[in-house]
């Protein structure tokens, strides 16, 4: 059987191309360019934003610093910190406890200071849990930075601390700083469980000591301090 | 006129002992209290002495300095250990495991340098009776020998010896094995020899 086919209807005509037809692109041109340039927007903060990652495993696990100074609690996520005073001595040593055996306790022996003692007296309070390992250092505000002192028994961190929840505990940390290196000191802590500091709150408290009024306060420095062992506050 | 004048001054030098063959290492020894630093460390090492714990009789090696860090933190004086190597040229004398007292408080240990302190210092190694350079024992050898816990009887060698040979190496700041805090590490270069007699 033979089957003619229609020939195929012939093609539509072609809409005619507007009389401009040269000029067409410019308008489609025209909506593009907002387009552009709203991703190379994107692209250059997608970059700047990457420059937040964090550049390593032990940086994302490293304490996070409140900073605040000795006028308030200041407030490190897993303890709070006040520093009450800030006393500058020539030698410093262990207080004995006041009580009635106090008579027969072996006397005091002071350390000399190579440089002067900066003894900054404070109230931690764990917020969460229990902590146990206390960790100080003076930023001098002369670039160098110091640690506390181990050689005494009674200063936060140098026996196994405990810092209870919610029970606020004063005491001492000490620094042998040189007179000339302070400028602006600065005092740093943080307070963890166990070893390494991972996830550790951390404090900077500015001792809002400078100029004259520091240099008053190491010329006035006592000859000794008895620096007396941490005590738990009453809530 | 200008030739005779070369001629003069090669033979100048030559007198002075200018063509002698130079010994790499003349310069890195340093007289005893003569300063050795290096990136971390300035170091005067003054002098040495054996001693014996009073305590448990361990022999120890004990050397009198002048020490001071460059850097703006606290150092700890486990990472000084490793760049202070004192020697006796001996296979069965090491000096392990440095500690650290101030002259100023002989009784209480130091853990931390302080930044840009200058200090006189007494650093105290242990004596054991083992080649320096072996390797590191296994735990299970040191747990077999049966009295791990008694200190080496050195003696013999300790009388035999009157001079400590005390490498100070470079030092550099970085990250170690375990995570990418950064420390301070001896390193191998060289940066000054000093012999020590020492003293009975």
């Amino acid at each position: 059987m033979i089957t003619v086919s229609a020939p195929p209807p012939p093609p539509p005509p072609q809409p005619q191309p507007p009389a401009g037809h040269a000029a067409a692109p410019e308008p489609a041109r025209g909506r593009r360019w907002p387009t552009v340039v709203t991703s190379l927007v994107l692209l250059a903060l997608l970059m700047f934003a990457q420059s937040f990652r964090f550049p390593n495993d032990s940086a994302v696990t490293e304490p996070m610093v409140a900073s605040g100074d000795a006028s308030a609690a200041v407030d490190a996520g897993s303890f709070t910190v006040k520093v009450d005073e800030v006393r500058f001595a020539k030698a410093i040593g262990d207080g004995a406890e006041d009580s009635g055996l106090s008579d027969f306790a072996p006397e005091t022996e002071y350390i000399e200071a190579n440089g002067v003692w900066v003894v900054v007296f404070m109230e931690v309070t764990a917020t969460e849990k229990q902590l146990t390992t206390f960790e100080s250092r003076l930023d001098s505000g002369d670039e160098n930075v110091y640690a506390s002192t181990s050689w005494l028994y009674n200063t936060f961190g140098s026996v196994d601390d405990g810092f209870p929840p919610g029970i606020p505990i004063k005491g001492a940390a000490a620094f042998e700083v040189p007179e000339k290196a302070l400028k602006d000191p600065v005092v740093q802590m943080t307070i963890s469980s166990g070893p390494g500091q991972r996830l550790a709150g951390e404090a900077h408290v500015k001792l809002g000591l400078s100029g004259d009024e520091l240099k008053k306060a190491i010329d006035g420095a006592e000859e000794t301090l008895d620096v007396p062992a941490p005590e738990m506050q009453k809530v | 006129m200008s030739v005779l004048a070369v001629a003069v001054a090669v033979t100048g030098l030559w007198a002075a002992g200018g063509f002698e063959a130079s010994k790499s290492t003349d310069f890195r020894d340093v007289a005893p209290g003569k300063l050795v630093r290096n990136s971390l460390l300035e170091l005067k090492l003054h002098e040495a002495a054996f001693t014996q714990d009073p305590d448990t009789g361990a022999h120890t090696l004990q050397i009198r300095a002048d020490i001071k860090t460059r850097f703006n933190e606290p150092v700890p004086v486990s990472n000084i250990g490793g760049m202070i190597d004192p020697r006796f040229g001996r296979k069965d004398l090491a000096a392990t495991s440095m500690s650290m007292v101030f002259t100023r408080q002989p009784d209480r240990s130091v853990f931390e340098l302080q930044p840009e302190v200058n200090e006189e210092a007494v650093l105290t190694w242990q004596l054991k009776d083992e080649d320096p350079d072996a390797k590191p024992k296994s735990a299970e050898e040191v747990f077999s020998d049966e009295d791990f816990l008694e200190p080496d009887d050195v003696s013999e060698q300790v009388a035999q010896v009157d001079q400590v040979k005390v490498t100070v190496t470079g030092a550099s700041y970085d990250a170690g094995f375990t995570d990418q805090t950064k420390r301070w590490w001896g390193d191998t270069n060289t940066r000054g020899i000093v012999y020590l007699p020492i003293e009975e």
